[in-house]
């Protein structure tokens, strides 16, 4: 069986400055992973490379087998990959409804249509609906996006990238800024909704990664020193002395 | 701001099902629109107001389907008038050619051959265009529109020479029991075809593609993630609306008989930038509401003062700066004012205001008629006569007066708006403690 995603010797400069340098990462199909990493680390950046928001200078990517560096992200989310931001990146005029809505469409093979009008579309109402209910949304529908809270958004977020479908999922940082309950069902709702699927996922709440990630590895200054199951990483002396040091015996 | 405060405060508990598509207001422009189109015909009768009517109804499918472009997909086109007037071109040369072939076709389907071939060349030009929006997309169309408009030089046969090509609209022969002779046959024309095109481009916003478009204003780069194309999107957009831009060209030129290359070059383009922003970009009808507004201005303003472009800019400077909603969202708010039952609370400074507002105006009007008269209608000699008072540009007074009127109005003006807006927000807030 092919690995979800494989990266080999991936490079990026912004500059004269190499940002990612040289990282090699596998991801197993089904696995969860937790990508971790001191702040300006590059975890985005190397988000940003695989799902073709930014180029890469060198190296290859491969999403179930196949070569996907120099694609562009639509490209990228057809071959089954799908991504949240750091940053949220809603649309933020639009309804939380129509937010989803433009989320599901390609999925459900309604790409650039023009032939029914959407409220008509079963298929789409019905996934909107699960969706709605699954992020906890559903009293916020009518509102204008950019009208929710904080923690609202990071669930709309969260539900743009999950509505799509993909096998492959990206999360950069979704419980960021999230009161205690919210991550617990924010929690919830990643597990549920990436059951059978490959999730790599940026997190800095160590409680949240060991009781989410089958494995982790920790991205230091552009290259990943290590890659295991949470009990190696947290024995990982490089690791400690590198990252995590304090938040090790804060987790536990 | 205590509009907004006003608005969430007053809203109804939250539609569960349809949210955006039938909002409340949604029907009523309808109404107004059909009643108008009957009405309007039957209260001005005569053959040059019928004709007036008829550019009305051009400008306003025309303004439509430039909102496609700027407020639904957020697109800023320069030179959305190329495709009127090669619609228009499209159609003069359909009419002689069958014409010249002796095909009695039906005169109130030529628009129909406008807005296809302008469709089709709107998907040419969309593709160009439409790789990134803003500042680019707004370049190329301008660079587009000035090639198509300086080929005329290129191409006299198509586009004519200085005096542009003309056409006998009756020499399609009847149809439908008319024969295209009276201005009224091709008003019921013009009335259609708005109907029909305000019907497809209101249900283009329903559909799919139509709520993409406006993810692709709200977020293009998030469209892709979702395995869009962007490019595409804008590319489908523009091609619509050149499309029906099209029609209105085509409506144009049976209206007048005649096509130049004025129509498709930028005072055109800019024209309906202007109508569609002053009417408002994020109501449906609000295109046609600036159109019937600036078009009238066109008409009837020019008839009462040379100045008529000067109040044409004052008005546009107003909506930018002070309702950046257009006319349409100044009309929906006075129809939640007085609906909200808080009217009565406000007379006084919305009095107020109005009142302020008057002043000033009159003040301004003084000021551009006296410049006007000083200035290029000079040879007119210096008494005038402006609102009924006797003024003279030599005379400081009449001057003076205009300097007052603008100075006290504005000052006024300010005084009023804060009133209102600390009456609003009182009013606004034992309801947010409600909400809350
Ligand atoms: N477009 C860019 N141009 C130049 N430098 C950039 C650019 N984007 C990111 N960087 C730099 O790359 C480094 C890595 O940034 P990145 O956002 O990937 O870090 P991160 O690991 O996601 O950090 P955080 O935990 O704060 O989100 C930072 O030093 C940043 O300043
Ligand atoms: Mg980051």
């Amino acid at each position: 069986m092919t690995n979800a995603i494989e990266i080999e010797d991936l490079r990026k400069s912004f500059g004269p400055v190499e940002i990612i340098r040289g990282v090699n990462l596998e991801l197993r199909r089904g696995e969860r992973h937790a990508l971790i990493g001191p702040n300006g680390a590059g975890k985005s950046t190397l988000f940003h490379l695989i799902s073709g928001r930014l180029p890469a200078t060198s190296g290859k990517i491969r999403l179930n087998g196949h070569e996907i560096q120099g694609k562009s992200p639509a490209e990228i989310a057809h071959a089954g990959l799908s991504r949240s931001f750091q940053i949220t990146n809603i649309f933020p005029e639009m309804t939380v409804l129509e937010n989803l809505r433009c989320a599901v469409l390609w999925k459900l093979g309604h790409r650039y249509s023009v032939l029914r009008p959407i409220r008509r579309l079963r298929d789409v109402n019905a996934e909107c609906e699960r969706l709605l209910v699954e992020l906890g949304l559903q009293d916020r529908r009518a509102e204008r996006a950019d009208t929710l809270t904080y923690p609202e958004q990071r669930a709309l977020e969260l539900g743009l990238a999950v509505a799509s479908g993909a096998g492959t999922l990206l999360l950069d940082e979704p419980m960021a800024g999230m009161s205690h309950t919210e991550t617990a069902a924010a929690l919830d709702l990643i597990k549920r909704v990436t059951e059978g699927k490959t999730l790599l996922m940026v997190e800095h709440d160590m409680g949240v990664i060991f009781e989410v990630a089958d494995r982790i590895s920790v991205l230091v200054y552009g290259e990943i020193i290590a890659t295991g199951t949470p009990e190696e990483i947290r024995a990982n002396p490089a690791v400690q002395e590198a990252y995590l040091g304090t938040a090790t015996e804060e987790a536990a | 701001m205590a509009n907004t405060v006003l608005e969430n405060a007053t809203a109804a508990p939250v539609a569960p099902e349809e949210p955006h598509v039938l909002r409340s207001g949604e029907t009523l422009p309808w109404i107004v629109v059909l009643v108008a189109l009957v009405a309007l015909p039957l209260v001005f009768t005569g053959g040059s107001q019928i004709s007036t009517l008829n550019y009305l109804g051009v400008m306003a499918i025309f303004a439509l389907s430039y909102n496609l472009l700027l407020g639904q997909t957020g697109l800023l086109s320069l030179g959305h008038a190329t495709f009127f007037g090669l619609g228009g071109f499209a159609a003069t040369h359909a009419v002689l050619g069958f014409a010249e072939a002796g095909v009695n076709f039906p005169l109130p389907l030529i628009p129909l051959i406008g807005g296809v071939v302008a469709f089709v060349l709107g998907i040419f030009g969309g593709w160009l265009a439409s790789g990134r929006g803003g500042m680019p997309f707004a370049m190329i169309t301008l660079g587009l529109s000035e090639l198509v408009y300086s080929a005329s030089n290129l191409f006299p046969s198509l586009y004519g020479s200085e005096e542009g090509v003309s056409m006998d609209r009756m020499d399609l022969g009847s149809s439908f029991g008319m024969d295209y002779g009276a201005n009224s046959h091709i008003y019921v024309i013009v009335a259609d075809c708005l109907v029909i095109s305000a019907v497809v481009l209101k249900y283009f916003t329903t559909t799919p593609l139509g709520l993409l478009t406006n993810a692709v204003r709200d977020n293009a780069e998030r469209v892709e993630f979702l395995g869009f194309s962007a490019r595409r999107v804008r590319m489908w957009a523009f091609a619509v609306a050149a499309g029906f831009a099209g029609v209105a060209g085509s409506l144009a030129a049976l209206n007048v008989e005649i096509m130049t290359v004025n129509e498709l070059g930028a005072a055109t383009s800019t024209l309906v930038l202007l109508m569609t922003y002053i009417g408002g970009t994020r109501t449906f009808f609000g295109p046609v509401l600036g159109a019937v507004v600036i078009g009238l201005m066109r008409i009837w303003l020019s008839d009462i003062t040379p100045a008529w472009m000067m109040y044409f800019g004052l008005l546009f400077i107003f909506v930018v700066m002070a309702v950046p909603g257009g006319l349409a969202e100044m009309l929906q708010g006075g129809r939640r004012l007085i609906t909200s039952g808080l009217l009565r609370a406000q007379l006084r400074p919305l009095a107020g205001v109005a009142l302020a507002g008057a002043v000033g105006f009159a003040g301004t009007v003084i000021l551009v008629e006296l410049g006007y008269r000083a200035g290029l209608d000079a040879s007119l000699g210096p008494a005038i006569r402006i609102l009924g008072l006797p003024l003279d540009t030599t005379r400081p007074l009449s001057w003076g007066l205009g300097l007052v009127l603008v100075a006290g109005g504005g000052w006024a003006l300010r005084q009023q708006l804060d009133a209102l807006a600390t009456r609003r927000h009182a009013l606004a807030q034992p309801h947010r403690e409600a909400v809350q």
